[in-house]
């Protein structure tokens, strides 16, 4: 995984002084949000069509091993080749001598999660092999040398002066060219498409596999899932092993879901259904006309087996729509690129620890304040805020509280039993918080304290606590 | 030894626990009644319409060949086209379409991709310059506003994916409410050849502050023509 140079703490301040990254990302995930709520309302029967999708995954993953199977086996009766990768080092080297054994000089990428995990653009570039992002958002992040911040919108965070700035210099574009989006959008189609010309490669992630006919779903806006699936003799497909269903009727269901929660979408521009290489058809005595010649589908473990056979195994249910990331309001303050993983936002902050070990990725739970918004945009309904506390419990566990955290809880417990000296702290903390306070509100607390003030105020408490309330409250009933 | 695959299995096989996937049934969960509204085919062609044009998608309904082909060929003049790359007239809606548009010069290409590597390469470069395809259509759904390709023999992914204009033909008895009734109407669809395709409207990004721009990628322009029925 990418070694991050600072840490989570001080990528979080960076972010929260960056009002252009705000600004960015306010105006994108607004229209995401509003789109995915129009979307789902169209739907007659959303929530029963979300409690089938989760069904769905569930079932498939208690027989993962059965459908994985099918699928494989689909696949290769096809002419397709399969590869099981256990780790992305595994998968990696795979592709790699396969660009080697064939000769490939260049590859074309539509956007995949997956590939971002195994650092394939990295490592076939060290090979030798040139390899091209054509999602427009990837191509700019590649452009930059820069990482992606969203899983649908990986360019979210850069605003459209950066990018042009960015053609001028990499694309040598002028200032015609950048004159408006769509102007930039077609020089990025004129220099894309040269790649895709000449590309003998094309790599691409998996949405779902469908065990039962051995398809890849590849789902896109922009048709460069088309291009790369079609125009290179080879193609590979780069899938997480838990993106599977067992027939094309579920499906289906998850076609309706995705694109309604990504982008609110009643179907993505591109529902690309690919079923093997491309064909001999004997019996009519031709070929089909266009297509890769050669199919393989990497299977990649690399760590969610162990999800599975975890309490996080939920999260295995994930379809990446990106809605938790729109609608939670700590990506919205520190984008994506403060989590330091691939997979950021609140399905991030579970993936990242779950696939990739909790000791390098302890912070990311925190990474919440547990208001659910996450769950309740899920289209398949995860519990993303019980993984996040199992987390951080796991944690505390592996000794990863500060030693003030657990000295100053130590502190409350034994005070928390003894009622009087509870309600000699509780009457202090009242008359110190009203007495800093400002309207109701502290803008700076002394001490270790000063962390929760940093960033954000606390309210001053109460000027009655509830014991006194419910003294006074019974008191009355009472004198009734 | 056991094999890569074997190995693979046996983890899952070993991880998977009933007690961290409680809802799991050990049966396919049944899907629930699905609201079907009952469409008659007008409704549906409206629907259509309507859904595709609010994707910047342009739907015609000809009433005859002669608006039929005059449709076409100002589609042609206004892009100034000379080469077309089309799907073969067997699978083409319209069977006497290629030879009435030959007849007025225009040349078409079916874009049957060959072997040899350098003759690729220039089979490439010469049918990235075409400006217009024409396909027919395996179905469409009125819902979305969705096109469905079916590719094959005859009946390339190319026409549709590489030209930045895209002419469908489309019987309108093939119109379904749905992708869900459409799967069901047609089962073989997915299975029949190595790539079935749905298409809403033409390739678009937001990938730059959310601006729509069309054309990304594939057609910016996708013109479906509902033949008379």
């Amino acid at each position: 995984m990418s070694i991050q140079p600072i840490t989570f703490y001080e990528r979080v301040e960076d972010a929260l002084k960056n009002s252009q990254l705000h600004e960015a990302l306010h105006i994108s995930t607004s229209r995401l949000i509003s789109g995915r709520r129009k979307a789902m309302a169209e739907l007659s029967d959303s929530e029963a069509l979300r409690d089938h999708a989760r069904r769905i995954r569930a079932y498939t993953l208690a027989h993962l091993d059965h459908y994985l199977a099918q699928f494989a086996d689909t696949v290769e009766q096809l002419g397709g080749q399969v590869y099981w990768a256990e780790t992305a080092e595994e998968a990696a080297r795979y592709v790699v001598e396969l660009a080697q054994k064939r000769g490939v000089q260049s590859v074309v990428k539509s956007k995949s999660m997956v590939s971002e995990e195994l650092l394939i653009n990295h490592r076939l570039e060290r090979a030798g092999v040139r390899v091209v992002e054509t999602d427009l958002g990837e191509y700019i992040i590649q452009l930059a040398n820069d990482k992606p911040s969203h899983i649908i919108a990986p360019a979210i965070h850069k605003d459209r002066h950066e990018i042009a700035a960015l053609f001028r210099e990499k694309l040598q574009a002028t200032p015609e060219d950048l004159a408006t989006v769509p102007k930039m959008t077609a020089l990025a189609r004129r220099t894309l498409r040269s790649d895709f010309l000449r590309a003998d490669m094309g790599i691409s992630g998996v949405n779902f596999g469908v065990a039962e006919t051995g398809t890849i779903c590849l789902v896109t806006n922009e048709g460069n899932g088309r291009l790369t699936t079609t125009l290179p003799r080879i193609h590979v497909a780069l899938m997480g092993m838990e993106r599977l269903v067992p027939t094309i009727d579920d499906l289906e269901v998850m076609i309706q879901l995705l694109a309604r929660s990504a982008s609110g979408q009643k179907m993505s521009v591109y529902t690309n259904l690919i079923t093997g290489p491309r064909r001999n058809h004997p019996d009519s005595g031709q070929g089909e006309m266009d297509g890769p010649d050669e199919l393989h589908v990497v299977l990649v473990d690399n760590g969610r087996t162990r999800l599975l056979g975890s309490d996080l195994a939920e999260m295995l249910y994930c379809i990446r729509c990106g809605a938790c990331l729109n609608n939670c309001p700590v990506y919205l303050q520190i984008g994506g690129h403060a989590y330091g993983s691939v997979y950021s936002g609140p399905m991030g902050a579970v993936v990242t620890p779950g696939l990739f070990g909790l000791d390098p990725w302890s912070e990311l739970p925190h990474a919440s304040s547990l208001c659910g918004a996450c769950q309740e945009v899920c289209p398949v309904h995860i519990n993303i805020p019980r993984m996040l506390l199992r987390l951080r419990e796991q944690g505390v566990r592996l000794g990863q509280a500060p030693s003030w955290l657990k000295w100053g809880l130590r502190l409350y417990r034994w005070a928390a039993l003894h009622p009087f000296l509870f309600r000699l702290g509780s009457r202090i903390s009242q008359w110190m918080t009203r007495r800093w306070a400002e309207n109701g509100w502290i803008k700076k607390l002394p001490g270790p304290l000063s962390a929760w003030t940093d960033h954000r105020e606390f309210p001053a408490f109460a000027e009655k606590s509830f014991r006194q309330r419910w003294q006074e409250e019974r008191g009355s009933k009472y004198k009734k | 030894m056991m094999s890569d695959r074997e190995k693979f299995l046996n983890r899952i096989r070993t991880q998977i626990n009933q007690d961290f996937l409680p809802e799991a049934t050990s049966e396919p969960p049944a899907p629930p009644s699905r609201f079907r509204p009952k469409m008659t085919l007008s409704d549906r062609i409206k629907a259509f319409k309507r859904e595709l044009e609010a994707l910047s998608g342009y739907v015609y309904t000809p009433n005859n060949k002669d608006e039929i082909l005059s449709l076409i060929l100002k589609i042609l003049h206004h892009h100034q086209a000379d080469y077309i790359l089309a799907w073969e007239e067997a699978y083409l809606e319209l069977s006497w379409l290629p030879a009435a548009l030959q007849k007025d010069g225009f040349v078409i290409e079916t874009g049957y991709l060959v072997d040899d590597p350098f003759s690729r390469q220039a089979q490439l470069a010469h049918l990235d310059t075409i400006q217009v395809g024409i396909t027919g259509a395996r179905a469409a759904l009125s819902d979305s506003g969705t096109l469905v390709l079916g590719h094959g023999p005859g009946r390339g992914r190319l026409a549709s994916s590489l030209p930045p204009i895209h002419i469908a033909l489309l019987t309108p008895q093939k119109i379904y409410p749905s992708l869900s009734a459409f799967l069901e109407a047609d089962p073989t669809a997915v299975t029949e050849s190595s790539n079935l395709v749905f298409i809403a409207g033409p390739s678009r990004t937001a990938d730059i502050e959310m601006t729509l721009s069309m054309g990304v990628h594939g057609p910016g322009e996708v013109h479906v023509i509902i033949l008379p029925h």
